[in-house]
């Protein structure tokens, strides 16, 4: 086989194509990424601008003149006439700070924890493992309310509370993958040319566990995007006037038979962004897991 | 130092234990052989014998729990690798001694380039960076016989055959510049064309590179292509040390004549002698000689003395060790 002297890797795109619900949800997700990060392009109105005068207004292609902005309240407003269009925007922002933050530093600290665990064994294995058993068994939404009660209602506590059992999943997979790596010549070979540990920990096993992590952090992503909105409906997550998809819901609760629409597309919006996530997560699972049928 | 009768390596009464829960298994039972430089030493055995473990305990990279290297030195060009902190171990792996493994297959990190990782031994080893650790992994590839190695730097293992990875491996072992290296089986999973090859290649090598080799193997006709010396192991003891042609020419022990047996019947076309009975259970070793329910020489002391090392010839090259060892010559 002759090879041209650096060989295009296949490319992973490429690939996506091939899955057609996976590229589908890849591209809402996009679309919706898009659309919270550049928010105020997207419409002209503040997340927290009240227009009294059309307070419980239906979807509606007209523009409304009382707030001089030209722009029709297309999604309907709520109770205090602020626009649920702009209000999705701006409260996705909170929501998937939330998910991201939280899965981003519970992937870290899990998968770091996972490798010293998996790759140590004996004594460092039995304590963090042991913390992980403690800290899984206890669900994770009572746990996270029992802190922010503690610690009162807010962004950054959610996140904290959040944070307290994010790392376990991430630590049993970092584990149960590096037991089967250490034990493979490979590492063994490793070790057989004077490589040092660090070296065998972040060359070696790293990269071969990678793929595994990947999935598990999108899952994860869409489970704590799910939690935040528990959490917000609840009323522990982020304050009025600032807004998340969660406390959107769970404002509109009161007015759900005058005006359905209130809390209709914020859970629309959790519903899609968990659900192409979960797409995603499932498609680079089978992608990665060599296995798996390739269709 | 200089002197070519100083050897390299020598290990004296090397025992490792692995503890399991249904008692102690001496994989490896007060083992000592010295190697000179520049010379081929074969460690042979049937599967299970030791031979692995012994080389994995050189470069003390038995896992604990459940192995333990319980007794013996090592000492390699005059260092006491025994006595070193674990953290000193990393300069004596590779640099001091490099090992192949078994598995060509799976010693390979499927997610780097073959180059990358021969150039992580020549960083790690030779202290080169940069360009210079990645002309020399190239080098390397060229010197196991890699066509275009230029190319090839950039291949994943997967995309390379199980020959071209022990080449690789092989590559990785020498690009440590290693005082002795340690081939443990390496032709063991590969079809007899690829073996002959690589065979080939490391014998080539030697002479090229002068490397001292701890070879290990349980295919006899490898040990005569390749060895200078023979240490024969059963149950993790070494039973007979001798030079290669004393091997075929005159085994003193009832095993090493027993398997050489096997081999010359087979060439005169005769039937295959075999030894009867099984290798025994580490977990309980038959007392006295270990080979004793095996032996068909056996006599009263063999089963409840074990025997010491005898220096045969008196000229220290043929150790065996046995009550009654064999004088007379193979046919």
């Amino acid at each position: 086989m002759e090879q041209s002297k650096k060989p295009k890797k296949t490319s992973l795109l490429r690939r996506f194509r091939h899955n057609k619900p996976a590229l589908f949800a890849g591209i809402v997700l996009i679309i919706i990424l898009t659309m919270i990060l550049f928010a105020p392009i997207f419409t002209n109105f503040g997340p927290a601008k009240s227009d009294l005068a059309n307070r419980l207004t239906g979807p509606t292609t007209e523009a409304s003149m009382a707030v001089g902005v030209t722009q029709p309240h297309f999604l309907g407003t709520d109770q205090l006439g602020r626009d649920i269009y702009t209000r999705l925007l701006y409260g996705g922002r909170v929501s998937l700070n939330v998910g991201f933050t939280v899965a981003t530093i519970g992937g870290v600290i899990g998968v770091v924890l996972g490798m010293l665990a998996g790759y140590f064994g004996g004594w460092t294995d039995m304590i963090i493992m042991r913390m992980v058993d403690v800290w899984a068994s206890s669900p994770t939404l009572l746990i996270a309310l029992t802190f922010v009660m503690i610690l009162g209602p807010g962004q950054k506590n959610l996140i904290f509370a959040l944070l307290i059992n994010s790392w376990t999943l991430f630590c049993r997979m970092a584990r149960s993958q590096v037991l089967i790596i250490r034990s493979s010549a490979m590492v063994e070979s490793g070790h057989a040319i004077g490589a040092s540990t660090n070296r065998i920990l972040y060359k070696h096993i790293m990269p071969n566990i990678i793929s595994p992590m990947v999935t598990t952090y999108i899952l994860e992503l869409a489970h704590f995007i799910n939690a935040e909105a528990n959490l917000s409906f609840l009323g522990f997550g982020v304050q009025p006037p600032d807004t998340s998809w969660g406390l959107m819901i769970g404002e509109g609760r009161k007015y759900l038979t005058q005006a359905p629409w209130i809390v209709i597309f914020p859970g629309l919006m959790i519903a899609t962004t968990v659900l192409c996530l979960n797409l995603i997560g499932n498609w680079i699972r089978d992608e990665f897991d060599p296995l798996a049928v390739k269709l | 130092m200089e002197d070519s009768k100083q050897p390299i390596l020598s290990v004296k009464n090397l025992g490792t234990s692995f503890f399991l829960r249904e008692g102690e298994v001496k994989a490896v039972d007060g083992v000592s052989f010295s190697l000179n430089k520049g010379e081929v030493l074969a460690l042979v055995g049937e599967s299970g014998s030791g031979k692995t473990v012994t080389a994995l305990s050189i470069l003390r990279l038995i896992a604990w729990p459940p192995g333990k290297i319980v007794s013996g030195d090592v000492n390699l060009d005059g260092v006491d690798v025994f006595k070193l902190p674990m953290k000193e171990m990393r300069n004596i792996r590779g640099k001091g001694i490099a090992m192949i493994l078994q598995e060509p297959m799976s010693s390979l990190n499927p997610s780097q380039t073959i180059g990358r990782q021969i150039q992580e031994a020549v960083e790690i080893n030779q202290g080169l960076t940069g360009e210079a650790a990645k002309k020399a992994a190239i080098d390397m590839l060229g010197v196991v016989r890699i066509p275009s190695p230029e190319k090839r730097y950039y291949n994943y293992p997967h995309e390379l055959s199980g020959g071209m990875k022990q080449r690789i491996m092989i590559a990785i072992a020498l690009a440590c510049r290693p005082k002795v290296l340690i081939a443990d089986e390496p032709t063991c999973s590969l079809d007899v064309t690829i073996q002959a090859q690589i065979l080939k290649l490391m014998q080539a090598l030697r002479k090229e590179i002068d490397t001292t080799i701890l070879f290990i193997t349980s295919d006899l006709g490898i040990v005569a292509e390749m060895a200078d010396r023979v240490a024969m192991m059963y149950a993790g003891q070494l039973i007979e040390i001798l030079d290669v042609f004393t091997l075929f020419e005159s085994p003193a022990h009832p095993y090493t004549k027993g398997i050489m047996g096997s081999i010359m019947a087979m060439k005169e076309g005769g039937r295959l002698n075999i030894i009867e009975g099984d290798p025994p259970n580490l977990l309980h070793l038959p007392s006295g000689c270990h080979f004793h329910p095996r032996c068909e020489f056996c006599q009263d002391i063999c089963k409840t003395q074990e025997p010491a090392y005898t220096d045969l010839d008196g000229d220290g090259k043929h150790w065996v060790r046995c009550h009654f060892p064999i004088k007379s010559k193979l046919k």
